[in-house]
Order: structure tokens, then C-alpha cells, then sequence
């Protein structure tokens, strides 16, 4: 047994770099990806890891609304609208199908208490902090909660406009809820909102039931919630389990470090974020959906969702707009502290926009391919020139900083000069669309230089680095330099520890660490100041391309003496200071607030959190993004199930990456880049010729074109349905199949060309 | 005393106590980190080792399930809130309970090969051996022999049975170890019991605080849990003693532990067919060590609330499938998690299995693969040292164990080497020796040499004349002549404040010089991890402490010296330490475990004439007899004593007050602001 499996293994290490298609039915191809033939465990394909196939339940009507007693006030063609003037709960019917929508049930629900009753009829709902001479209390007030609230409503051609007034707190805010050409958008500006003396707004929720599924014993609408968790993921409504499940409730583009204490455990991953602020709610696959995007508001935003079981009998979700926040201020080192809440209103405005999606439309990749197509018509996304191959993305880890004893060392890891020798190598390998990032480029290594970047590392130099630009430059060859101007290393100068840094709403600065060093967090604002002081040497050296490795993924607001940035603060200024960069630019994971300026995304997000209620992964990021960005996936190196992460490439449309040095890896031991296990080219180099081959061939058949539909025939095989006729056929698993005549061999994918 | 100076210097640096390095992407979408042994026994981060699967009993809840085993394609569950035991198939299909109305709290479960379940049931107090139907085959209750003992309890907790039919129980207020029970019920004695500990710390505080409790405290902790292998040997897991994971032969001698004990408790353990060795701990966190006890890999952690798979809120304990399949089982969410092995992890069976049946180009080739895979990880390179140097192929087999930081392996591969290098060169070195001989003799003869030595003389006259040469001279008349030398500087008045301060820094200078230089084989110090002020506080703040202790000592008991005397006194009594250390560490280089008793005579030698010489330099300076000098050093160090602790006691009172202006200060703006 161990024979065959190492000569797979040695067959995946050293694969032959070409693929010929021959003797072959003209229009299918399948791709031999010559892998180690060792599969994933059988059960895992059913798990959340992956993608579930879909029921073909039938969906006619939903039975927790009717339009008895609602007002039909506006309608779009496509759409309309109706609402209930004391509630101001809406219906929203799709003229097409008929469908209706409701933010509130019709039944009368004996499992729903009088509490519960009152919110699910409410538009709005908010928790507020009432003052009292203790503390301040969390307080939870929908419309019809107290039946004493005020609203007054404007009819308007295309909606309304309501005024409320809330019973018992007395905030008011302004509600608009109007249909646009192709769906609704609801609006509540900030400065709509007014508070009293003694209540301050904590969360608001609006139309928090919209869409929401009953489930005990049995589900009444089949169907989904499509959740934005890292790639995305999927939350199949089942039966009720035994055991309540928990919430999910996460904050869009991760949680603000200048708000909470993030204590992470060195044992954990950091939990994968929710990149884009959408979610959707799918009845009857391929029958009635919709989807929520965040237009306005999004940086201080989560997306919760209730699974059946936990307070009530239905699945829900909605956007909880976060204004202001509890929390607890430390008095002393070590445990005192009181509870307080944030002094100012985060003044954020919320606009939600539904775009509701019927038919073959009607599932998660409808979504994903409408909202890219709002995306671009909104010109955050624009599509990319179209080249004939895959692009791939070579990371050349130059130098790293070791502590020593005295002074530290500076590890040699790859010169500019073998950069050039391993590029033309691969050239002539067949590596055509290669992109280039370089670590550790300037004076002190890797880690530990941010934010102070300039002059070029100790071995080679500027005139390498120079000449190196000029080589990449006449190769035509994006070229990205890694950057980090959002942290500040102790030590490494380049910034004012009085001034530059963020500060929590304690107070404190933001602290973390990377191996042995130490770092803190900067002001966005001394972040756009360091990096414009930098511009100039950008454009000296020819430097046309620079990665920042953290700005697209750590959103945070600072607080501290001054007045308090906010994260959409933070979001202009980092939008103001790319701007005025006309190189291309790459970040790992970034989040949507980033996309106008992106041209790559490192480190591309392909599983989601797999909670225990998820049912499903699914590539809702990649399809959003794909055409428009680069999408480049983890480094190759790391791989542990190498074939697996491989089809995962090829099914989401994600393009290989490694990292590499000259120098072998063991030199890295006890450097924090000593998390690259493998990165000496000379071992290398065989395995990224092959691994690049294997990829292109597949992909480069579908470069430009649209995935109009993933279907998942049996667990683990997956069918990619292109727009421009070409279907993927991939197989991870063990067995073979026999799909409509074409054989599909375990661990492969095959290429049908239409 | 220089644990209390420790102690307070570490409280000084806490903040620099090193953490794992986080990795912030995420290759292969599980949530824990993997972490394995790396070099110089540090955990590192490395390839995903296994993969969450999923949760096996998705249709069928459990009540807080205590114990879970896998056998036959079965995964049978001790359901002790349901009072029963559960089996599933491996696919997840609930398959029956059995022992409904029989078990009162099963908190163990066995499966035999005739897949006879066993039940270790604590209420109950006896364990019931149920045939796979469900029927109950025979109750083991309370042994009733009186090896067993009037007073012991039974309440047994876990349950292993070997091939004869012996059962192997672990149970409250079985301190004495594994209570080993005959296929009749008859008890045989205790196995597998834990070495009591011997704790200087304990002995300390039942000196001064007079606990009486010695023999509670004396007893060895008891073994946690369980498992035994396809051969019937028993492995047990103990929390909080080092090392808590090993594996016993039939005599209750242990013949393999675990390299790597986790700081956690101890919950499950379970052992495959290649005897790689399962452990979960209460955090979450799982480790795989091979049949060596390496530490391959540890990986998964805890989940407080958020429901992830992969991460577990209570384990409760662990079993492994024919396939390496782990099946962990968490009685905070009442599930079963699996979790499949990715290919490194069958490569490095591989790799071991044909080293050990003797194919080493074979197990070469997977070595190599696992080193392209991740080549900071310990065991491959340990591995690869091993196998070229059967193959003859020392120098690279040195590299390999150099990173693995494998001190065995380096030293027999630096004896070979050294063994080459002398055979090829022993004609050159003892031509070479018999040369400068020669050379010499032929100086003397022609009477040339005089020449040159004066010449020499005449260069360095004036570096020699120099009255801080003349003062370092003492260094050499120390060891030579001690009782002269400390008169000279009690005296004479030989010997200044400058050069003796002088002194200081070269001895701190050569301890660190023997810390880098000392061949890796003798010391465990690395260099680059020391601390520079804790290093200064272990060298010169104890001899700083010493000099003022012994003064204010010896005023109040007719001591003659002065301080300067015993300042300078001290530093030149270190004269073995500084002249010795780095020659030492030097020499050192070219040793190998053979010689280890060289070094460490040395070693010892150096130290012992140190101790000697400021013996004699307290009774010279103060001019004391012996019986006083013994007297004045220990009063000495019991002054050495009291002084850090004061010392101690005055930086927390300092420590607080500040803590308590800082928080009224705080308090008080934030109260302002509000």
C-alpha cells in the first residue's frame, strides 16, 4: 500500500509539465491532473467543508403571508409594494411569479409571545441604553411594542416616508422605504435620529423578519440562507435539532479592534471574516430569492441570523446596524473596571437595498453574478483585460529579520539577482502570465520594518533592486511589493509613538505581536501620512505595484483624546490615500471597501467558518470577483491535502500561488517567517511548473467568461456551467462517474466544450 | 535565594515571555492551527495534519457522553447521561443502546476483540461485561481479596481488557495506580503506578508552615485514562506530572513516554495498529505521537460558543479508527467530531514503518518528501540523520541533526567525522608535533632562541610594565599561591576599584562567551533567547548581593576586611571562572557524549576551586579561623537571603501603590468624562 501511494506522491512532486490532449471525443477533455491518489475521507464531502446538493422541492406560495389588509402604494414593473399603515410592515410580490414577501406573518402563531409578536410586526426595532444611577440598562423597543408610538407616514409615488417616534424611549428616527428600478431600498439617515437625555441608541434592526422560514418538525418553505462567512456559506433550513443552536452574529469586515478586545488564541485561526455586506435568503432553489446589500452603513453593520430553535420557531436574518456599543473600561492593570457606553453615536446612515431573483437566478451564484453586475454598474468593480492564461503569483521572500542575542541578524534568503535567474527558468517552462511579489525588499528584513521602509535590503541593494525593476518592467511582469503602513513595529522607527498611533476606546494603544515582535496599530491617519511621504520614492525607483498586507482586511476606528474616527472614517481615508497611487495594488483578503482600487487579491478566501448550523460551503466571493480581479489563492507550499486544494482552485476559479527564496527554508527557523515550511526553489521548482500547468489547462478555457451554474451532483462532484458553453466537471473524490456518457475519474476534472 | 531573585526578575520581564507566532492565513480552511515539534524543541506551525469530517452522530443527541471506543467498524459511546452505552456504525447510523436499566453512570467503555462491550460504571461501582447483543455476560464487582484492601473504594471510571481477559481499571480513589482484575473477578494488584514525586518546594513550606498532611501529599497522582494496543500493552495518561503519557510492558515497567507532556489536563487516549499514540487534552487541543513518543503533531483548541467544527467545548475523550480516522468525542455539545488525516501524516507512518522493518532507502525517499513538505520538522530531520548515517553519509547526516537539535545522533555523527579527520591526519598532527620539538630544540642549541625571546621581551615591555598588567598578574598568582595573593590585596593595598570592576564585566563577558561558544551537545542555553538583564542579575547581581551581605556581616562579627578588600577579594577568587569558561567551551567543540566526564570534570573542577578560593579569601581578609568562616558564610547567605527578600517585598509595595494611584486617577477621569 505504501509503495503505490509514495510513487503517487513522487508522480504530484514531480509531474510532467505538459498536457497533451489526444485521441479524445473532440469536445471533452478531460485534464489529467497526474495527483497523489489519495482522496479526502468519504464523509467529509457531506459536510459544511463543501458544497451540498440541492433538494428539488417546489415551492408554491408562502404560507406566513397574505395581503389582507395591506395597501398597494408603489410598483416598478418587476415589483410591488404594499404596507400596513400602523405597522409600517410591507409586502413585496413578484409580479413575475407572484411571489410575495413579507417582513411579517399573517398567521397567528401560538408559539410567539406577546413580545415576540409585537417585533415580528414591526418595521423597525431598536436597543437603547437608558440611563440609570447605576448603570445604564440595555433596553429592546420595536414599534408596536408599547403601542404609544407615533408615526407619521408621507405616501410618495415610488414608497413612503415615516417618522417614529418610539413609546417608551422616545427616540425618533426617520424611516424611508421606497422600490427602485430593480428592487427596494430602505433608508434611515443618521441624523434622522434623535435621542433624549436619558436614552441613547445602541442597534437597529429593520425588517428583520423579511423572508424568515418556520421550521419545528418539519420546514415550510425548503430553501437557504446564504451567508457572507469567508467565501461563503450556506444555512440550509432543516428540522429543528434537539439541542438549541447558537446565533450567528458577526461584524461585517471583522471586528473593530478599537472596540473590542480581541484576545486570540495562539491554538486558533482567526475566524474568517464576512468580506462583502450582503446575505440572502433563497425559498425554493431555483424558484424565489432575494438578496440584502448594505449600501450605506456597512462599516458598522453584522450580519445575524437565527436559526430555527434558538428564541423562535423560524430562521431570520437580517443587517443590526451598530450605533453605539456597551462596554467595559478597565480602572486598574489588572481587573477593576466599570461598565459605560460609548459617548458618541456612531453616525452612520443605513441603506439596505433588496434585489429579489426568481428562477434560474433564484440560488446563491444568481446572487453573486447580480450583485457583481451592481458592482460594476456602479463602477467598484470594472472587468479585467482578457490574457490568454492564468496568472500565477510568485512571492520572493528576500530578507527576514532574526532576533539575536546583541543585535539581530539579517537572513540572505534571495538576492535580485536569482529573482531574474528563477523568472526566466519558469519563462521558458511555459510560465507566461507570471506575477511577482516581494517580501523583505527593504533594510530590515520582512517582519519588523512597517511603517519605514526605505532603503533596500543589505545584500542586494538598490542597484539590484533597480535593475531588477528595469528586468520585471521589460517583461512586462506585474510586480507587487509588500507593504504595511497600517503597523507600526516596536522599533522600527519611521513613525511618532506619541502621536501615530490608534488608540482603543479604552484608551490604550493596539497592540499585537508576530513571533517575537511587537507591533501597535496606526492612526489611519498617520498611515496616509507615512505613505504619501513614501510616494516619491515609489515613482524614483519605478516601483509600479505594491501589496498591502494589511489595510484590506483590518478595519478599525480609533479613539483616544481626539475625537473618534470611526471605521467609515478610516475606509475615506485609506480610499483618499490609494487614490493618489496610480500603481497596481494587491491585498490579502481584502473587503469590499477596497475593490475600486484592487487589481489582485492575495490570499483568497475558500472555506467559510463551518459553524455546526452551516450546512454548506460556497465560492459566493470568487464568482463575485472573478473577471474583475486577479484571484490568486494560498500559497502552494502550504498545502496539506494537496489534490483536494487543488480542485478547490479549479472549482472556484482561484489561481495558484507560492512563496520562494533561493536559500533553503530551515535557514527561516525562529524568524516569524518560519510558518513557510517549504519555499527552496531548487526543490520547487519542478512541482510550481507542474502545478501551474495543471491549473491553466482548465481555467484558461473559461478566462472572461461567467459561471451561470454550479451544480453539485453527488457529494463531492461538481458541475461549473460557463457562459460561453464550457462545463467543469470536478471530481474530488475517490470514485468514478459516469455523468450523461462522460467518464469523470476520481481526484480529476473534465473539461466539456460545447 | 537565587530562586527568589529569579523569581523577582521574572517578574520584571514577564511581558517578554515568548508566544507562538500566529499565523494569520488560513491554507486549508480548518480552524486550529497545527502545530508539530520543531527545531530546538520549540512547537511550530506546520501543515494542516488532520481535516474536521464532521459530526457522526448528526441524528441522534447524546446526555454528557464520558468515554468512546471504536472497534469492528463499530463506535460504541458511554452515554452517561442517558445511563446507557449508544453504538453507531462509523458512517453515523445510530445502531442500538444496550444496557438500559443496568448502568447507573457509565463513564467507561471497552470493545474486545470478540466485540464484548465492557462498561466501567462509577454509581454502579462495577464494571459489566455485556456480549455485543446487549445481554449482560458478568458483573465484575468490589474485589474481595484482601490484597485489595478493607479500606480502598471501587468506583471504576475507565475500562481496558486485554486478550487474556484481564481487565485493566481506573477509578476514584485508585491512588495506587490501574487496578488490574483477572477475567474472574479476581484482583491481581496494581499496575502502572506513577513514581512519587519528590518536590524540594513541598518539603520547603512543610518545614516552615508544619503541614502534617505528608502522606496524602506523598502519594503518586493515579493514572486519568487508559488504552491498550493490538500487542496488550497498556498505555495510561496522568495529568500534572512529567512525563504524563506512557506506555507500559507486562511487568508495569514503562518502556516509552511521550516527549511532550501538554501543560493541559489530560482527558483521552487511544493507540492505533502502527502504536502512533492519540491524546486529547481539556483544552481541546488533540497531539499524535508516533510509536517513539516524538511529538508529531497537536492541533485543534477550544471553543467557547461559537459552534465551529473542528474545535471542541468539553472533550471527553478520543478513539482512532483502522483507517486513521479520529473520532473525539464532546460532552459540551454532545457530539462526536471527526477528523480525517491529510497525506502527511500517512507519510510519516510510512516512513516509520520502513525504518523499522529495516528498508532505509525506502524510508530515506519518504523522509525526503516529508522534508520538501515542511524542512524545519523535527522528526524528519531526526529521521534523516539517522538513515545517512547508516549510509555512511556523516556530514549531512550532522546538518539533519543540527536542526533537529537530535544531541545522540549529532554526537555519534561528530564521532565519526572526528574519528575520519584523526585517521587521515594523524600523520600530519604527530609530524607536526615532532617538528616544533625539533624546531625548538635546534633554537636552544644554536642559542638563537635567547634572542628572540628577548626581542619578544622588548616589544611587550612596555604593555607589560603597564600597572594594570601588573594588577591582572594576580589573576595567575591567585591560583597559584591564593593566601599570598588575598594578604597582597588586603595589604599591600594591591588592586583598584577600576580593574576590579574590570573584572566584573570580563566574567559576565565570558559566562555569555561560554553560552555561544559551548558545543550544543553540553549546554541547553540559546544564546539568542537569553536575556541580558537576567543573565546580568544571575552573574553579577549574586556576587554583588554576596559582597554586601558578607560586609554587613562581617562588621557586626570582627570581620578585618574592609569592603574594598572584598570587593576586589571577590572578583579575583572568580579567577578559575574567567580564565577557565571559555577555554572550556572552546575545547568542548571537539568532545562528544563519549568524553561527556571531561567536560564535566572540568567543568566541576572550575566551580569547586572557585568555592575554594572565596573560602580562603573570606578567612584571609577577615583574618577569621576556620570554624568562624564556616560560621560568617552561612550567616552569610542567610543574609544574602533576607536581602532579597526585602528587596522583593518593596517592589510589590511599590508595585501596588502605583497600581492604586493609577486606578484612582482613572476612576476618577473616567467619572469626570461620564
Amino acid at each position: 500500500m505504501f509503495k503505490i501511494k509514495r510513487f503517487m506522491l513522487i508522480a504530484v512532486l514531480i509531474a510532467v509539465p505538459f498536457l497533451a490532449v489526444t485521441g479524445l471525443n473532440a469536445n471533452i477533455e478531460p485534464i489529467p491532473l497526474e495527483f497523489d491518489l489519495e482522496p479526502m475521507y468519504e464523509a467529509v464531502f457531506a459536510s459544511n467543508r463543501y458544497t451540498q446538493p440541492e433538494t428539488e422541492a417546489i415551492v408554491t406560495d408562502n404560507p406566513l403571508v397574505n395581503l389582507d389588509g395591506y395597501e398597494s402604494i408603489a410598483e416598478n414593473g418587476q415589483l410591488r409594494l404594499y404596507y400596513k399603515p400602523d405597522d409600517l410592515s410591507i409586502r413585496v410580490e413578484d409580479l413575475q411569479s407572484g411571489y410575495v414577501w413579507g417582513s411579517s406573518f399573517d398567521t397567528t402563531d401560538e408559539r410567539l409571545n406577546q413580545t415576540w409578536r409585537a417585533r415580528v410586526h414591526s418595521a423597525v426595532w431598536i436597543t437603547y441604553f437608558r440611563r440609570t444611577t447605576i448603570r445604564d440598562e440595555v433596553v429592546e423597543e420595536a414599534i408596536l411594542s408599547s403601542g404609544m408610538s407615533q408615526i407619521t407616514t408621507t405616501l410618495q409615488q415610488d414608497g413612503f416616508t415615516s417618522r417614529i417616534i418610539f413609546g417608551t424611549s422616545k427616540i425618533e428616527l426617520t424611516l424611508h422605504v421606497h422600490l427602485t428600478e430593480t428592487g427596494l431600498r430602505i433608508f434611515v439617515p443618521h441624523d434622522s435620529i434623535v435621542e433624549t437625555e436619558n436614552n441613547r441608541i445602541g442597534n437597529l434592526k429593520v425588517y428583520p423578519f423579511l423572508g424568515a422560514v418556520k421550521a419545528i418538525d418539519e420546514v415550510e418553505i425548503p430553501g437557504y440562507t446564504f451567508l457572507p462567512d469567508g467565501a461563503g456559506a450556506l444555512m440550509r433550513y432543516r428540522p429543528q435539532a434537539p439541542e438549541a443552536p447558537t446565533i450567528y452574529t458577526k461584524s461585517i469586515y471583522g471586528r473593530d479592534i478599537g472596540l473590542y478586545q480581541v484576545d486570540q488564541n495562539p491554538a486558533v485561526f482567526p475566524e474568517p471574516m464576512i468580506h462583502l455586506p450582503v446575505y440572502g435568503i433563497v425559498h425554493g432553489t431555483n424558484q424565489n430569492a432575494f438578496y440584502a446589500r448594505l449600501t450605506e452603513g456597512d462599516t458598522s453593520a453584522r450580519v445575524v441570523s437565527y436559526p430555527s430553535g434558538r428564541t423562535t420557531d423560524f430562521y431570520w436574518t437580517f443587517f443590526e446596524m451598530v450605533y453605539r456599543i456597551q462596554y467595559e473600561q478597565p480602572t486598574s492593570r489588572n481587573l477593576g473596571s466599570i461598565v459605560t457606553i460609548q459617548q458618541n453615536m456612531t453616525p452612520i446612515d443605513v441603506g439596505i437595498e433588496y434585489h429579489f431573483l426568481s428562477n434560474q437566478d433564484a440560488n446563491y451564484v444568481g446572487m453573486a453574478n447580480h450583485y457583481r453586475a451592481s458592482l460594476v454598474e456602479d463602477s467598484i468593480l470594472s472587468p479585467l483585460p482578457v490574457h490568454d492564461d492564468l496568472p500565477i503569483m510568485l512571492d520572493f521572500l528576500m530578507t527576514e529579520q532574526k532576533t539575536g542575542f546583541l543585535w539581530n541578524q539579517y537572513l540572505d534568503m534571495t538576492s535580485t539577482d536569482a529573482v531574474m535567474s528563477m523568472l526566466d527558468r519558469l519563462h521558458s517552462s511555459g510560465l507566461t502570465n507570471i506575477h511577482v511579489g516581494l517580501k523583505g525588499w527593504s533594510r530590515n528584513g520582512y517582519h519588523g520594518t512597517a511603517p519605514n521602509y526605505f532603503g533596500f535590503d543589505r545584500y542586494s541593494g538598490k542597484s539590484g533592486y533597480v535593475s531588477l525593476f528595469d528586468y520585471l518592467k521589460k517583461a512586462n511582469i506585474d510586480t507587487y511589493l509588500h507593504v504595511d503602513y497600517a503597523r507600526g513595529y516596536s522599533g522600527a522607527g519611521g513613525y511618532n509613538p506619541m502621536t501615530d498611533l490608534a488608540r482603543t476606546i479604552y484608551g490604550t494603544a493596539i497592540q499585537g505581536q508576530v513571533g517575537e515582535l511587537d507591533y501597535q496599530w496606526l492612526h489611519p491617519r498617520s498611515t496616509a501620512k507615512i505613505f504619501r511621504n513614501d510616494l516619491s520614492n515609489f515613482t524614483k525607483y519605478g516601483i509600479t505595484g505594491l501589496a498591502f498586507d494589511t489595510l484590506g482586511s483590518h478595519l478599525y476606528s480609533t479613539h483616544g483624546s481626539s475625537a473618534p474616527y470611526d471605521r467609515q472614517m478610516s475606509v475615506n481615508t485609506y480610499i483618499d490615500m490609494l487614490s493618489v497611487y496610480d500603481g497596481v495594488i494587491a491585498m490579502p483578503a481584502a473587503h469590499a471597501y477596497m475593490f475600486p482600487h484592487l487589481n489582485s487579491v492575495l490570499d483568497t478566501p475558500m472555506y467559510s467558518s463551518q459553524h455546526f448550523k452551516f450546512t454548506d460551503t460556497v465560492p459566493f466571493l470568487t464568482i463575485v470577483l472573478r473577471g474583475s480581479v486577479h484571484l490568486f489563492g494560498h500559497y502552494t507550499n502550504q498545502y496539506a491535502h494537496f489534490a483536494d486544494e487543488t480542485l478547490r482552485l479549479i472549482d472556484f476559479g482561484v489561481s495558484p500561488s507560492f512563496i520562494l527564496t533561493d536559500a533553503p527554508a530551515s535557514t527561516l527557523a525562529e524568524t516569524p517567517s518560519e510558518i513557510y515550511n517549504a519555499t527552496h526553489f531548487g526543490s520547487l521548482e519542478p512541482h510550481v511548473v507542474a502545478q501551474y500547468h495543471r491549473v491553466n489547462d482548465v481555467l484558461n478555457t473559461v478566462i472572461g467568461a461567467t459561471l451561470v451554474q454550479r451544480q453539485v451532483i453527488h457529494s463531492g462532484l461538481v458541475r461549473n456551467t460557463y457562459d460561453n458553453g464550457i462545463i467543469h466537471y470536478i471530481n474530488y473524490t475517490a470514485n468514478a462517474y459516469v455523468i450523461n456518457g462522460i467518464d469523470i475519474p476520481p481526484t480529476e476534472v473534465v473539461v466539456v466544450l460545447s | 535565594m537565587k530562586r527568589i531573585l529569579l523569581l523577582t526578575t521574572f517578574v520584571f520581564f514577564l511581558v517578554l515571555v515568548v508566544r507562538p507566532s500566529p499565523v494569520q492565513a488560513n491554507p486549508s480552511g480548518v480552524p486550529y492551527i497545527t502545530y508539530t515539534m520543531g527545531t530546538r524543541r520549540r512547537l511550530v506551525p506546520t501543515q494542516t495534519a488532520y481535516v474536521p469530517v464532521g459530526i457522526l452522530n448528526a441524528n441522534y443527541p447524546l446526555n454528557n457522553p464520558s468515554d468512546i471506543t471504536v472497534k469492528g467498524g463499530y463506535v460504541v459511546v458511554a452515554n452517561t447521561g442517558m445511563k446507557n452505552v449508544v453504538v453507531f456504525n462509523t458512517n453515523g447510523t445510530f445502531v442500538k443502546t444496550i444496557g438500559q436499566g443496568i448502568l447507573a453512570e457509565p463513564l467507561g467503555v471497552f470493545v474486545d476483540e470478540q466485540m464484548n462491550i465492557y462498561v466501567a460504571d462509577k454509581e454502579a461501582g462495577a464494571v459489566f461485561k455485556f456480549d455485543f447483543e446487549g445481554t449482560l455476560l458478568y458483573t465484575y464487582s468490589r474485589p474481595t481479596q484482601p490484597l485489595f484492601g478493607e479500606q480502598s473504594v471501587y468506583r471504576p471510571e475507565k475500562v481496558v481488557v486485554d486478550r487474556g481477559g484481564t481487565l485493566y481499571v481506573t477509578g476514584e480513589g485508585a491512588v495506587n495506580g490501574v487496578m488490574q482484575i483477572n477475567a474472574e473477578g479476581i484482583f491481581r494488584g496494581y499496575f502502572a503506578v506513577n513514581q512519587t514525586r519528590f518536590d524540594w518546594r513541598m518539603r520547603f513550606t512543610d518545614l516552615f508552615l508544619g503541614i502534617t498532611d505528608q502522606l496524602a501529599r506523598n502519594l503518586p497522582p493515579a493514572p486519568t485514562n487508559l488504552t491498550i494496543d493490538n500487542e496488550g500493552l497498556v498505555y495510561t495518561i496522568t495529568s500534572n506530572i512529567e512525563p504524563g503519557i506512557k506506555k507500559f510492558n507486562m511487568l508495569s515497567v514503562p518502556i516509552m513516554t511521550a516527549g511532550y507532556t501538554p501543560d493541559e489536563r489530560l482527558i483521552g487516549i487511544d493507540v492505533d495498529q502502527y502504536e502512533n499514540v492519540y491524546v486529547v487534552d481539556a483544552a481541546g487541543v488533540i497531539y499524535q505521537y508516533d510509536a517513539y513518543g516524538n511529538l508529531l503533531f497537536a492541533f485543534g483548541g477550544s471553543d467557547t460558543g461559537a459552534q465551529r467544527l473542528g474545535l471542541l467545548n468539553r472533550p471527553s475523550g478520543i478513539a482512532v479508527d483502522t483507517i486513521g480516522a479520529l473520532y473525539v468525542l464532546d460532552r459540551g455539545y454532545n457530539v462526536i467530531q471527526i477528523y480525517a488525516p491529510t497525506p502527511i501524516v500517512t507519510l510519516i507512518q510510512e516512513g516509520n514503518y520502513l525504518y523499522d522493518i529495516g528498508d532505509f532507502d525506502g524510508s530515506l525517499e519518504v523522509w525526503q518528501d516529508v522534508f520538501n513538505m515542511n524542512s524545519n520538522f523535527r522528526v524528519a530531520n531526526s529521521a534523516l540523520g539517522r538513515i545517512l548515517f547508516r549510509q555512511g553519509e556523516f556530514d549531512q547526516s550532522l546538518e539533519h541533526f543540527i536542526t533537529a537539535q537530535d544531541r545522540h545522533g549529532y554526537s555519534e555523527t561528530f564521532w565519526e567525522l572526528r574519528n575520519r579527520w584523526l585517521q587521515a591526519h594523524a600523520g600530519t598532527v604527530i609530524l607536526g608535533v615532532i617538528g616544533v620539538v625539533t624546531v625548538n630544540t635546534t633554537l636552544n642549541v644554536t642559542k638563537s632562541k635567547p634572542k628572540v625571546k628577548d626581542k619578544l621581551r622588548t616589544w611587550t615591555r612596555p604593555v607589560r610594565q603597564h600597572p594594570v598588567m601588573q594588577e591582572l598578574k594576580m589573576l595567575f598568582g591567585i591560583l597559584k599561591n591564593p593566601a599570598d595573593t588575598f594578604y597582597q590585596i588586603k595589604r599591600e593595598r594591591r588592586g583598584t576599584y577600576y580593574v576590579a570592576i574590570g573584572l566584573f564585566i570580563a566574567l559576565f563577558g565570558m559566562v555569555l562567551g561560554s553560552h555561544g561558544l559551548t558545543s550544543f551537545l553540553f549546554t541547553r542555553v540559546e544564546l539568542h533567547r537569553l536575556n541580558l538583564l537576567v543573565e546580568f542579575a544571575q552573574v553579577i547581581g549574586i556576587l554583588m548581593l554576596f559582597i554586601v551581605a558578607n560586609h554587613l556581616v562581617s562588621t557586626l562579627t570582627d570581620g578585618e576586611g574592609w569592603f574594598r578588600d572584598l570587593f576586589i577579594g571577590t572578583i579575583y577568587a572568580c579567577a578559575p571562572l574567567i580564565l577557565g569558561l571559555v577555554p572550556l567551551a572552546i575545547l568542548s567543540n571537539i568532545l562528544t557524549y563519549n568524553e561527556q566526564f571531561v567536560y564535566t570534570f572540568i567543568e566541576m573542577i572550575l566551580y569547586a576551586w572557585t568555592a575554594l578560593l572565596l573560602f580562603i579569601m573570606i578567612k584571609e581578609i577577615h583574618n577569621f579561623k576556620l570554624g568562624e568562616t564556616i560560621k560568617n558564610i552561612i550567616i552569610t547567605f542567610f543574609a544574602m537571603m533576607v536581602l532579597a527578600l526585602l528587596g522583593f517585598v518593596v517592589y510589590m509595595l511599590v508595585n501596588q501603590m502605583m497600581e492604586f494611584l493609577f486606578s484612582l486617577f482613572k476612576e476618577v477621569i473616567i467619572r469626570v468624562q461620564n
